[in-house]
């Protein structure tokens, strides 16, 4: 099927999470990724699960208002995909892999490396903060959209002294939870 | 454990509400306590991690994977000789068709250059609704166009927002010959659906085309032959075989 989207476009829908471009970037780019991952000791599934979080890679990428795309969409999915495998590789430790099977030249693995390593510690927030009671989650969640704590206090039914101290206790809980994370500090560390 | 204090202070210093006194030994602890440093990280990232919306992206993700079949065919590496061969036939086709087009009409131009795309909607909403899309794209994809404009109007008619719905609906009803209707729903479209602009504009211009009105053709032409997009070459060309 002939490409109907600039790349501009393609950014911007995905920024949108406009269905038929996020199908067009997997019917376009997934065999590409598919075909790196099983080139590399991967099964479909892998490739599948690769794809998905080079994706929201992309994705996040793409709400970054100061980001300045220098590359393509694609070159960037498949460096993102590419790195993700190689850390895979090495983290199951056994492999001590550095280079992959494929015979793509990918620039700024750097910055790659840095994304990748920024989403992996948002979703290990995000599990974390899944692991809290509700009532922590909601205090939270209103707080981190900028809400102020009167209107968290009325909304919760607390007093407004209530709901700064619970705001505090939920938060240091959280806090302490992904900072004793091992994966977190190994995230840190590379 | 951070304590409510820290907790204050990092808040206050990451949104630039401390004094130059406080910043400063902030930025102290900053360099010399590693502990802090990772406190401060965590309650810098969090917000944005936990207001962001790519869980909600990785559900519609999966649910595209699963519903959408990849083309199986497997890429074949094909012989120079065969390369070179169709390069040649590709070289000889073009010669002939320009040695043709010199006497074309608009109409003709229109017929040349207008094809069909395969749709790619996700299908979404209600059952009901998405019952009557489904039975759309299908009589779309068989190519039976009048019984698929039926169904795209009924669909829209629940649903006018959809804008990838209305695009097909614009391309099946040029595929049967309703133009004027096919333009008015393109028009309503246009500048509206950042997806798909170029490809708007380049459908919009065909069907200018087709009514003979070359002046509204040659506009949108020219703004796909002067920017960057997917139709630049195509109407590089048509402009040229118009003018």
């Amino acid at each position: 099927m002939e490409s109907m989207y600039t790349e501009l476009e393609l950014i911007n829908g995905l920024k949108k999470r406009d269905v038929i471009v996020v199908k067009h970037l997997y019917v376009t780019y997934y065999p590409m990724i598919r075909d790196l991952i099983q080139k590399n000791g991967g099964s479909e599934e892998d490739a599948s699960d690769v794809f998905q979080e080079g994706m929201v890679v992309v994705f996040e990428k793409t709400q970054d208002k100061n980001f300045n795309w220098s590359s393509s969409i694609k070159t960037y999915l498949y460096a993102v995909c590419r790195n993700k495998w190689l850390m895979h590789l090495r983290r199951q430790r056994t492999h001590n892999t550095t280079y992959l099977q494929d015979n793509v030249e990918v620039a700024g693995d750097q910055n790659v490396q840095r994304d990748i390593v920024h989403q992996e510690k948002r979703e290990l927030m995000r599990k974390h903060f899944g692991f809290l009671g509700d009532d922590c989650q909601t205090v939270l969640r209103m707080f981190f959209a900028g809400n102020s704590m009167r209107k968290i206090a009325q909304e919760m039914g607390f007093t407004e002294a209530y709901a700064k101290k619970r705001k505090f206790t939920c938060q240091q809980k959280l806090i302490q939870a992904i900072s004793l994370d091992p994966l977190f500090n190994e995230l840190s560390a590379s | 454990m951070i304590t409510e204090k820290d907790i204050q202070i990092i808040e206050s210093y990451l949104s630039n509400n401390l004094s130059e006194q406080d910043s400063a030994e902030v930025r102290r602890r900053l360099k010399d306590d590693p502990e802090f440093r990772k406190h401060l990280e965590i309650i810098r990232d969090l917000p944005p991690a936990i207001t962001s919306s790519s869980d909600a992206f990785r559900s519609d993700l999966k649910e595209i994977m699963a519903n959408t079949q990849l083309d199986q065919a497997k890429t074949r590496i094909l012989p120079l000789k065969k390369i070179i061969m169709a390069i040649a036939a590709t070289v000889a086709l073009f010669i002939t068709v320009n040695l043709l087009i010199q006497d074309r009409t608009p109409q003709d131009l229109y017929a040349t250059y207008f094809t069909i795309p395969p749709e790619n909607i996700s299908v979404r909403n209600s059952e009901e609704v998405s019952e009557i899309l489904t039975q759309a794209l299908a009589a779309y994809s068989a190519e039976n166009y009048v019984q698929a404009n039926e169904y795209f109007r009924t669909y829209l008619n629940a649903t006018p927002e959809d804008q990838a719905a209305r695009f097909f609906y614009s391309l099946s009803l040029m595929a049967s010959n309703n133009f004027e209707e096919a333009k008015s729903n393109l028009l309503a479209l246009k500048g509206k659906a950042e997806s798909f602009n170029t490809s708007i504009e380049w459908y919009l211009s065909l069907v200018y085309l087709k009514n003979g009105l070359i002046a509204d053709a040659k506009v949108g032409l020219t703004t796909l032959s002067s920017t960057d997009n997917s139709y630049t070459s195509k109407a590089q060309i048509l402009l040229k075989e118009i003018e």
